[in-house]
């Protein structure tokens, strides 16, 4: 094969290629760990933002293919398609509560953007102060989190102004984008009814609706496996330069979306390899020859979140964050998760039931058919090789410490693994169904699924409101703007979020720490008041609701209560005003 | 014996099982469970087999459906254009109170749980709004259904009902228009819409949020379906028939009477193609009346269902219909007042109609045929809309110039201008007369209809709208936060999606409340509640429950209802226990540990 292979490739582009990897190996070997910091602070958005050029230029150039494979289909198919897809969005969006859902991710990814877009830096502001009527960062740190996410909400902070509701639309536009590339996808395993059957099913997920109104980085961490999964396929049909380049490059943003989706990098150089080997010729591409060098932002990211056990978030108690030990348990729990029918999780048992007989049945058809797998198809090479890197995906997801898809914050660790079953199930009733009735009854109980379980969850959203912390912010948030001063300075934990909002906020220890400077701080007017939150137990003694005292006593504070909440059970969140300190107005009685 | 015999042996075993199932099987409790329970499912299964007999029937002529639409553009904008003033004529709300929320909040219930059931105590438990005690309603509940259908679809709003009848109002005019056609061919659809377009009452349901005019739909559907069947005596038509009649029993009370003309259309189908047409989906029909049936189980079983006015010993008797004849004479041919939504022209037309059918009947200037489908359907359906009418008139709410009566004469209403239309036909009046009529119509309808309508929404004296408004307004405002609603009227609050519980059954878990209020499980408690004229002739006024005794109370809002009556929401600031309450405080305050015993204790202890 090699002697097949080696004499079509091109050595200007071989000596660049290896020149590139080198220089990305070196890079994370030879930097020292407070110089990749440096290096992803600053030029992290560049790695990105060419990527992205690269990436667009690969599809303008594949625009041919797009309007061939559109032009194909009759009006009326066209017609249908594009119903599919709006009928898809209205459904997706119909229940929708745009807001946070894990709230200290989502926030710094908030923040993360706004420094991308600000200062085209990778950085999360953690307090700021309004100087001569721009409110500056004063303090924050680089995040573990990869930025392809922060990096598209930027470029829509760029094009429509600063404003934290553009999170949410990144999300939006993503989850649209993201129910096209199934339409396409769909269509591409089998035919249009396909593209309509895995979209529903989709749908049927209420996870997915959760993802596509939060400010988290899964959705678009989804969809850029899709549009990975369409040009693997793309490219295995018509392998070229432009296809190969648009791979590359999709598989390095892939590897920007979310940490564990760097593993797909490696299902894109065998993707690749297998296409030279198909194709017998090697093409090597511009795209992917810069596609090591520009992951180069990635692996000092990586350098330094290794090195620092804290940005691990490991629970008390674990030692590792990835282990074998955790495999067991976690499986369980995710079984317990794909199969669960109550309303407390986001999960569709449809699409699990559905999902796992048709892994089931393909793995049989697979081992029995295991000698003509040289004469598969580009699609089902495709979803061959996605499907073993999806289970290697989740196998990676069950050895992580925090695993437990059943867990509120972890369940969106589930969503590409959702892609596997509802791929798996549209293949399966394409490759075993002899009629249309099978197809007829399969649309009719998502139908009705749809309408008697994802619907109400959506409607109900207990995955959603069940995250106190949120619904916490938000009531402080509205008390802020009604109640408090501009300017004003908070007590609270909470300092990328209010940071975010453009309030100065401080944690209760620096408080206490400088609580002479501060209180000088407000007379002097650096601050127009003092807003205290604090968190308190609640107990019952002797009959009586007690509130257990804070740990938080300022001495030269005198603290009025202006507003109490209980978001969460025997817990109570006050706010007070710090009556005693006030900006010092001269001529004042 | 043949496959034929064996069919209609196993549909009448079928049919017996069923009326053993839904009248004889359970008591009152069983039923409340059967119907909340599995209610909805059955509907779910009624709606599919309907959904699935139209696409088979009718798939391959959805291109020709758009020709015809294509083609008739001006009829299309007519009928658009006629529903579009039915939705300005009148504001969009809440009509009836006691019926309307209680649609809207089964409907709610069967969004979220699919559970048919009226949510009467909701709470927000850990951020998360949850439906919890109910009832079991009446009311039949494929409207509901639908309501909750459109909720699954585009998400809850509250004002989803309203926004129903709307798209409803718009398919009713345009089978309306199909029917008129029918019954005249050339000015009959134009007519039978223009005649019912000066009915106030119908922009009034159009813009409302009862099942009114779901019901008319439904009637001239399962009436479409029945000529169909006739016409091509075909199982799927039959079936199609059924079914669809299946639903229209569930669309109102007396609705469940159009089976008679159904039946009696699926036998003459029998007959006209000489056989038992009998497949395995009609013989699961007999099983989507159950839940019928165990409603009205539930109904004969609860001594409040009726509702019983004043004095009124019981619900239906010939003695009330001489009274109530005077007062729907009252109704439909008045013409001084402009507070009954009624069209005295469609009356006088109505009137005019009949006697000139009956004198070309008896003069045989006209024949009926009664082999025309046609004709059999729309007799046989008439002939139960007067039944209906002599129904109405025998029940003791049955005064038509009640508003709370009259929408219930809505199928009698289409009645008067399809017979109008009829009338019409038979006479053949030449064009200039049929101009003069549309005339008139028009006239009539700038006239009477649209200042009737613009001067009033005829809802004025209905008892307690007002005050159920304004909670529902308030309700609206306090959407977004944490907060608890207690009032008489919490089903205007509980349909907004606010946490809410009655007036006395707050006052029965006072120290529930209270354990609450302590813990800050809400944002904030408010109570509405009235405040009216001293009974002992004092100047001030009093609040219509004790409510000073049980609480205490910080004024936020209030408003003025009438002379000497108030609404006021306050925000309650502590709870009064008696010794005996506060003793029951103290056996419910025990402290859990974890977080789910936490949650477990506030779901528990909520009043």
């Amino acid at each position: 094969m090699a002697v097949v292979l080696l004499p079509t490739l091109s050595l200007r582009r071989l000596l660049c290629g290896v020149v590139g990897a080198l220089l990305s190996l070196v890079a994370y070997v030879c930097i020292p760990v407070e110089t990749a910091e440096l290096v992803v602070r600053n030029l992290g958005y560049w790695f990105t933002f060419f990527a992205v050029v690269g990436f667009t230029y690969y599809c303008i150039q594949q625009r041919a293919i797009v309007f061939t494979w559109c032009y194909r289909f009759g009006r009326g198919a066209r017609c249908c398609l594009l119903g599919a897809w709006l009928v898809g969005g209205v459904l997706l969006f119909a229940h929708a509560h745009f807001g946070p859902k894990v709230m200290m991710d989502d926030a710094i990814l908030e923040s993360t953007a706004r420094s991308l877009h600000e200062d085209r830096q990778v950085y999360v502001s953690t307090y700021g102060r309004t100087v001569e009527n721009k409110f500056l960062s004063f303090d924050g740190y680089v995040d573990k989190r990869p930025w392809l996410y922060p990096f598209a909400v930027s470029v829509l902070h760029d094009l429509t102004g600063y404003r934290i509701a553009n999170a949410y639309a990144t999300n939006a536009i993503a989850g649209l984008l993201f129910l096209g590339m199934l339409l396409v996808l769909g269509q591409q395993i089998a035919g249009l009814r396909g593209g309509v059957l895995l979209m529903l099913l989709w749908l049927s997920i209420p996870l997915f609706a959760q993802n596509a109104t939060g400010s988290g980085m899964d959705m678009v961490n989804l969809l850029m496996l899709t549009v990975v999964f369409v040009a693997s396929v793309l490219y295995l049909k018509r392998p070229s330069y432009e296809s190969e380049g648009l791979l590359s490059l999709a598989g390095v943003l892939l590897a920007y979306s979310r940490y564990e989706s760097a593993l797909f990098c490696v299902l894109v150089l065998v993707i690749i390899v297998i296409g030279w080997i198909r194709s017998r010729r090697i093409w090597l591409s511009v795209g992917s020859v810069l596609a090591a060098p520009l992951l180069i932002g990635l692996a000092m990211q990586h350098k330094f979140f290794s090195a620092s056990q804290a940005l691990w978030e490991l629970h008390s108690g674990t030692t590792s964050p990835f282990g074998i030990e955790y495999f067991g348990v976690n499986l369980s729990r995710a079984l317990s998760f794909f199969f669960n029918t109550s309303d407390e999780m986001g999960n569709s048992f449809l699409v699990a039931t559905l999902g796992f007989i048709s892994v089931f049945l393909l793995l049989i058809r697979l081992l029995k058919h295991s000698d003509q797998m040289a004469q598969a198809q580009p699609m089902q090479w495709a979803v061959g090789l996605m499907s073993v890197f999806l289970f290697g995906h989740l196998a990676i997801i069950l050895c992580y410490h925090d695993g437990a898809l059943d867990r509120l914050f972890a369940a969106r660790f589930a969503l590409p693994f959702y892609l596997l079953l509802t791929c798996h199930a549209v293949l399966c009733l394409q490759m075993f169904s002899r009629s249309r009735t099978a197809w007829n009854i399969v649309f009719a109980a998502i139908v009705v699924f749809l309408c008697v379980s994802t619907f109400p969850k959506n409607a109900k959203a207990v995955f959603t409101h069940r995250n106190y912390v949120v619904r916490e912010q938000q009531w402080i948030e509205s008390f802020l703007q009604s109640e408090a001063k501009t300017r004003a300075l908070v007590v609270d934990y909470y300092g990328v979020y209010w940071s975010l909002r453009d309030v100065s906020a401080l944690s209760q220890d620096i408080v206490l720490l400088s609580e002479a400077r501060i209180a000088e701080e407000v007379v002097t007017g650096k601050f127009s008041e003092l807003i205290v939150v604090d968190r308190f137990e609640l107990e019952i003694k002797q009959g009586e609701v007690v509130v257990m005292p804070s740990n938080f006593n300022p001495e030269s504070f005198d603290l009025q209560l202006v507003a109490e909440a209980s978001f969460k059970p025997f817990e109570l969140t006050r706010i007070y005003r710090v009556s005693n300190l006030q900006p010092s107005f001269h001529g004042d009685k | 014996m043949s496959k034929r015999h064996i069919m209609f042996l196993l549909l009448s075993l079928a049919s017996l099982c069923s009326v053993w199932l839904a009248f004889f099987a359970f008591d009152s409790w069983q039923a409340i469970y059967v119907v909340k329970n599995f209610g909805y499912w059955l509907m779910l299964a009624n709606v599919s087999v309907v959904l699935f007999l139209a696409y088979k029937r009718y798939s391959g002529r959805f291109g020709r459906i758009f020709a015809v639409l294509r083609q008739r553009k001006p009829v299309v904008v007519f009928v658009v254009v006629c529903a579009g003033i039915l939705q300005v004529l009148q504001p969009h709300g809440f009509k009836i109170v006691m019926d309307e929320p209680v649609l809207a909040s089964t409907a709610l219930r069967m969004h979220e749980y699919q559970e048919v059931m009226v949510t009467v105590r909701a709470h927000q438990i850990n951020g998360v709004f949850r439906q919890l005690d109910g009832y079991v309603d009446k009311r039949p509940f494929f409207y509901p259904f639908l309501v909750s259908l459109l909720h699954d679809v585009v998400g809850f709003h509250a004002d989803n009902p309203i926004v129903l009848n709307g798209l409803l109002s718009i398919l009713f005019l345009a089978i309306l228009f199909h029917t008129g056609e029918q019954c005249c061919p050339q000015y009959g659809g134009y007519l039978s819409v223009a005649l019912l377009m000066t009915m106030p009452l119908l922009a009034m349901s159009a813009t409302g949020g009862g099942f009114g005019i779901l019901n008319l739909v439904m009637i001239l559907l399962v009436a479409q379906l029945g000529i169909t069947y006739l016409n091509d005596l075909r199982v799927d038509s039959m079936n199609l028939l059924i079914f669809m009649g299946l639903l229209l029993t569930q669309t109102r009370y007396e609705s469940v009477l159009f089976v008679l003309p159904i039946a009696l259309v699926v036998l003459l189908g029998w007959m006209k193609s000489k056989q038992m047409q009998i497949s395995k989906l009609t013989l699961c029909a007999p099983f989507l009346m159950v839940p019928f049936g165990l409603q009205r189980v539930i109904f004969d079983g609860s001594a409040l269902a009726y509702e019983l006015r004043e004095g009124a010993a019981k619900a239906f008797s010939f003695a009330y219909i001489p009274d109530n004849l005077v007062h729907a004479a009252e109704f439909f041919f008045n013409w001084k007042t402009v507070e009954y939504a009624n069209s005295a022209l469609l009356s006088w037309c109505f009137i005019a109609a009949v006697m000139l059918l009956l004198h070309a009947i008896f003069s045989r200037r006209i024949t009926i045929d009664v082999k025309q489908p046609i004709i059999v359907v729309l007799l046989g359906f008439s002939v139960i809309v007067i039944f209906n009418f002599f129904l109405l008139m025998a029940y003791h709410w049955g005064q038509l110039n009640d508003i709370m009566a009259t929408r219930i004469a809505l199928p009698f209403i289409l009645f008067q201008s399809l017979v109008c239309v009829v009338a019409v036909r038979a006479i053949a009046f030449r064009l200039i007369a049929v101009k003069a009529i549309f005339a008139v119509l028009v006239t009539f309808f700038i006239g009477f209809t649209v200042p009737s309508t613009a001067k009033n929404d005829y809802l004025q004296w209905v008892p307690g709208r007002h005050e159920a408004i304004w909670v529902q307004q308030q309700s609206k405002e306090l959407k977004e936060r944490n907060v608890l609603l207690i009032s008489n009227t919490h089903l205007m609050s509980i349909v907004e999606r606010v946490p809410t519980i009655a007036q006395f059954w707050a006052k029965k878990n006072k120290a529930k409340l209270k354990l609450h209020l302590d813990m800050h499980t809400y944002e904030a408690v408010y109570l509405f509640h009235m405040m009216v004229a001293d009974p002992r002739g004092g100047e001030g006024m009093l609040p219509a429950t004790p409510v000073y005794r049980d609480y205490d109370l910080e004024l936020i809002t209030e408003s003025k209802l009438g002379e000497k009556r108030f609404i006021r929401m306050s925000r309650i600031t502590d709870v009064r226990l008696s010794a005996q309450e506060g003793e029951l405080l103290k056996s419910l305050k025990r402290l859990p540990e974890t977080d789910l015993e936490r949650l477990a204790f506030v779901a528990e202890t909520l009043p």
